[in-house]
């Protein structure tokens, strides 16, 4: 197993199966996925592709991978009726948050007002290839484009492997002795517990929560989870949202959404969504295992597993 | 009086085609002219009036005399001596830095992963 530093996060890749070189040969091009990625999307970096659209005026013509991401999120504004939002950039930066987050860096007396701004304003044309961005909406496609990565690293990776960039995974096959992944859901209240374990095999995992993304705005306390519809950040009744979905840049854009939504809205819109389930936390500590596909998965009390994994399954394994 | 001559009956042609069709048969053969001339003159037209060439460039092409190449490319010894104009500055070379390093971390975290907020 081996290990980066990429996108303010720990990277972890695993291909239990390789030989120590090959699985660090292939750690290594995993990096190099993460390092051009972050050429692009990094909204920190001034010279990232994404720094130069968010400062210039007029129609610009972008790379076609960034051109794809936008239309891929212009896809999950749809998907989640305007849930997700890359144009809540703005309200980022008027928060304060401009610079790769640490703990009391963006503290601060007092804040900007943000700028209303919608995603629907910004037009994309497919044919020349280009963006159009009205001024004042800035863009941030921060989680989606990680789960993006995660996604495209995985690719690289024979199966059983896995690539964890902070919470959002990628697991192929059925772990590293074929009875599944074993992924903790971190308790948002306390780092060192965890609320739940999963076994996963053949699908990915995203996790949202304020819990370790925040700062202080005078009095007032501020996360990096921005509520497109008032644009202020999430005022939800969940402390956090777990999604397994069949990608990790679905997961962490679901996982999002789910927070945003809140427990009784994140149930409904997980149940609709096939091979999804999610693992949402209540701020009293309360779990609720949500989603179609955690119905369809196999369900144990222990650590056994009771039946043959499937392509795309998973299960859960609830802690005593 | 008038006589008629009556000569043989008017050969019939070979290609008895309406007026439509005749304009049909003469449009297909411009356009096959035209393809014919584009693609002959496309192929005439220098290299660099191309597509595509700064792919090439980057391919290596550019080692060529006569063509062009980025300075930070040329190995620091081979690299021509730049006169700025007054006032003018060279900007920073492109981004090329290297992938974030890798390390070994002990295998038992494999079996077990956990999932957070980041």
């Amino acid at each position: 197993m081996f290990a980066l530093r990429a996108m303010n996060t720990d990277v972890l890749v695993a291909a239990p199966l390789l030989s120590e070189v090959d699985e660090e040969s292939v750690a290594r091009r995993v990096a190099d996925v993460f390092a051009s990625s972050e050429r692009i999307f990094s909204r920190f970096r001034p010279n990232s592709e994404l720094s130069l659209l968010n400062a210039a005026t007029g129609q610009v013509t972008v790379s076609a991978e960034m051109f794809a991401a936008l239309r891929r999120a212009r896809t999950y504004n749809a998907l989640t009726g305007g849930l997700f939002d890359p144009a809540v950039g703005g309200a980022l930066l008027a928060f304060g948050y401009d610079r790769s987050f640490a703990p009391g860096a963006l503290d601060r007396e007092s804040a900007k007002t943000p700028r209303r701004a919608s995603f629907g304003d910004v037009v994309l044309d497919r044919r020349t290839r280009s963006v159009f961005r009205p001024r004042g909406v800035h863009l941030d496609l921060g989680g989606m484009v990680k789960g993006r990565t995660v996604d495209r690293a995985a690719r690289l990776l024979p199966s059983p492997g896995v690539v964890d960039a902070g919470g959002d995974a990628v697991f192929l096959g059925a772990g590293p002795d074929g009875t599944g992944w074993l992924v903790d859901v971190e308790d948002p209240r306390d780092a060192s517990r965890s609320v739940a374990t999963l076994r996963l095999c053949d699908c990915a995992v995203a996790t949202s929560a304020p819990n370790r993304r925040h700062w202080r705005v005078g009095t007032a306390r501020m996360h990096h989870i921005v509520d497109p519809r008032s644009h202020r950040p999430a005022e939800s009744d969940l402390a956090q949202a777990t999604v397994i979905a069949p990608t990790a840049e679905l997961a962490d854009v679901l996982a999002k959404t789910a927070f945003i939504l809140g427990a009784r809205l994140a149930r409904a819109f997980l149940e609709r969504m096939p091979r999804v389930g999610g693992v949402l936390v209540l701020p009293a500590g309360e779990v609720q295992m949500v989603g179609k596909a955690m119905k369809e998965g196999f369900v144990v009390k222990g650590s056994a597993c009771a039946a043959p994994f499937r392509q795309n399954c998973f299960m859960e394994v609830w802690h005593a | 009086m008038t006589t008629e001559r009556r000569g043989e009956p008017r050969p019939k042609p070979r290609l008895d085609l309406s007026a439509l069709e005749w304009r049909l048969l003469l449009t297909v053969a411009l356009a096959i002219t035209y393809v014919f001339a584009w693609f002959e003159f496309r192929t005439a037209l220098p290299a660099s009036a191309l597509r595509g060439t700064a792919e090439r460039r980057n391919q290596g092409e550019a080692t060529a005399p006569g063509s062009s190449v980025w300075l930070t490319d040329l190995p620091p010894g081979e690299r021509p001596a730049v006169e700025l104009p007054a006032g003018w500055t060279l900007a920073s070379p492109v981004n090329r830095e290297l992938a974030p390093a890798v390390v070994r971390v002990p295998s038992t975290r494999a079996a077990r992963l956990r999932t957070r907020s980041s």
